[in-house]
């Protein structure tokens, strides 16, 4: 699966602080989309599917808030940021009643900061697991490979995610307390068609494997991954942690050592 | 595992202890090692140096030395391989111990990133003119080598035997140079129950000193475990914990930089190196399991011991004087 990128619309009457701007968007991994001013904007807004918009606030055609009020009647979830050089108070309170985040441009430091931190992969995942420790470790993997993952203990709580936030891919446990896997990927492909699902079972067999398929969603068997995953995994830790014992031991200090082995923390 | 209703303490102490002194493989090796050796297949010497390693990452496990400081001298000692090989996998042994151990030190917060930085910074250039040091003499008269080796460990014999660490040193003052590179730091001290806040004193020295633990730890290939720990600890006043994981730590960075000399001139054999690194990791995984068990504290004096008397005989080697054989 590509990594979908995030495509980021810049408007400033200002063309040099554009251009700047601009340069350096692009080299944090965004798409970059430019406008001088608000009418251009909305236009690209139009055409293109925009996911965050920095408008400044003065310029000749049409306030910055204005520009964000139509870009948000334009792409309901697209992400506002209103930036200017000419702020106060009362500007920053009306930023926010649009639901828009609002920085000064005196502070950069804290506009970079906020870009940096948004997610770069904007493919939001569903894992569905009643077994937490499973759940955790896959979330973990798959967060390294830079998606989002939301997390639910049982289809009720899957159901509920589903409902508020616009997913891409349900990793769906077979065997949950509540209810199961395919009844959840059913009912998650009836909130959302376009979502894309998997069936992870320990507990699978043929039919249940034909069953999956019918639903038009992919079947794996999670024994076998999570079998190797899991050796691989402990064997690793082990020795980190062993290793991070037998480190400890050159001070001479030898109950330390033994309090951070592995077996010794279990016990505790 | 070592399941401690069959392995009682005594029975295991004594079995070590044995099974050191009376090893045939350190008979044999000593053996092979004074004579040259007879013709012996090529899987010969790394089974003997993966088994010895193994038992010497046990002992220096339950000995509280560092596996790269032991490595050399008794390597050197025993076995038929020229000092600069020698020296160039005890840098990997150090190196391969440190960089498995590294990532669960930091985790634990034990290890100090602030405090390791610049000091590896010195340490790791000045390993690198030790590296280079220590081949130019040994290209001169490998017996140069020897000689000083030789002093240096029965130093450090001395160092470990005397040097009492303290576990949480009292530092009222920070200095400017400490407060400047923001050295201090709190980690969870699970023995006690509580987060301990520390910071550095006497950082200038300290860094001096870390100048020579470079240049010595560059030019012999050991693990610079036995200094890091008491400069950091009784001179920079850095709690013994974060002190022994900081030093653990730093040794990644510090012998990576000499590791490279002596990679680059061929002396890092893999024949030697994979058994000496297996051998060595395994020893300590299994050192840890059985401290569980039993921790006799004879046999730190004992390591210590027979790391005076492998100094002595890279003394009596290198000035060729032939008292010890």
């Amino acid at each position: 699966m590509k990594k979908k990128k995030i495509n980021i619309l810049l408007v400033d009457d200002n063309e040099n602080f554009l251009t700047n701007i601009a340069q350096r968007v692009k080299l944090k991994g965004f798409n970059v989309f430019t406008a001088l001013n608000g009418s251009k904007a909305l236009e690209i807004a139009k055409k293109q599917h925009i996911h965050v918009a920095v408008v400044d606030q003065k310029m000749p055609d049409m306030p910055g808030l204005v520009v964000i009020t139509r870009l948000k009647e334009l792409i309901p979830h697209i992400k506002t940021i209103l930036l200017t050089g000419h702020g106060g108070e009362k500007l920053k309170e009306a930023t926010q009643a649009l639901n828009s985040s609002y920085f000064d441009k005196s502070d950069m430091g804290k506009f970079w900061n906020f870009l940096s931190n948004l997610p770069l992969g904007n493919i939001n995942i569903l894992l569905v697991d009643d077994n937490q420790n499973f759940l955790d470790t896959l979330a973990e993997r798959i967060k390294l490979k830079g998606y989002d993952t939301y997390l639910a203990l049982n289809g009720a709580q899957a159901l509920e995610i589903a409902k508020n936030v616009k997913l891409h891919l349900a990793v769906v446990d077979q065997k949950m307390p509540d209810m199961d896997g395919l009844i959840v990927i059913t009912k998650l492909k009836e909130i959302d068609p376009d979502i894309q699902t998997i069936l992870l079972t320990g507990h699978g067999d043929e039919k249940l494997k034909e069953a999956t398929q019918a639903l038009n969603s992919a079947y794996f068997d999670k024994a076998e991954m999570n079998k190797f995953w899991n050796v691989f995994r402990k064997l690793l830790l082990h020795l980190e942690q062993s290793m991070a014992a037998a480190a400890m031991t050159n001070g001479g200090n030898l109950e330390d050592a033994v309090k951070m082995q592995p077996k010794h923390s279990k016990k505790k | 595992m070592v399941n401690s209703r069959v392995w009682s303490p005594g029975m295991l102490f004594g079995s070590m202890i044995a099974f050191f002194l009376t090893s045939p493989v350190i008979a044999f090796a000593t053996e092979l090692g004074a004579t040259g050796g007879p013709d012996k297949p090529w899987w010969f010497w790394p089974i003997i140096l993966f088994i010895f390693c193994f038992i010497l990452g046990i002992l220096a496990v339950m000995a509280g030395v560092g596996g790269g400081v032991l490595y050399v001298p008794l390597v050197s000692g025993f076995f038929p391989f020229h000092i600069d090989f020698v020296r160039g996998v005890g840098l990997m042994v150090a190196l391969a111990g440190a960089l498995a151990a590294g990532p669960g030190l930091l985790r634990r917060n034990l290890a100090s990133l602030r405090l390791s930085l610049p000091v590896a910074l010195i340490a790791s250039t000045f390993s690198i003119f030790g590296a280079m040091l220590g081949l130019y003499l040994s290209s001169l008269n490998p017996d140069i080598i020897q000689t000083c080796l030789g002093a240096t460990i029965i130093a450090i014999t001395m160092l470990l035997l005397f040097s009492k660490n303290t576990e949480k040193p009292v530092v009222t003052n920070q200095d400017a140079i400490g407060m400047a590179f923001g050295l201090r730091g709190t980690y969870w001290d699970d023995g006690a129950g509580e987060s301990v806040k520390w910071k550095t004193h006497r950082t200038l020295a300290g860094m001096f000193m870390f100048v020579i633990i470079g240049i010595v730890a560059g030019m012999f290939g050991l693990g610079a475990g036995w200094a890091n720990v008491p400069v950091l600890n009784l001179l920079m006043g850095a709690p013994l914990k974060v002190s022994v994981a900081t030093s653990k730590f730093l040794l990644s960075i510090t012998d990576t930089s000499a590791a490279w000399i002596y990679m680059n001139r061929g002396c890092v054999i893999p024949l030697i190196a994979i058994p000496s690194i297996v051998g060595l990791m395994l020893g300590s995984l299994v050192g840890v399991r059985i401290l569980a068990v039993a921790k006799p504290k004879m046999i730190r004096y004992m390591v210590i011991g027979v790391l005076f008397f492998a100094g002595l005989k890279a003394l009596d080697k290198g000035l060729g004087l032939g008292l010890l054989g």
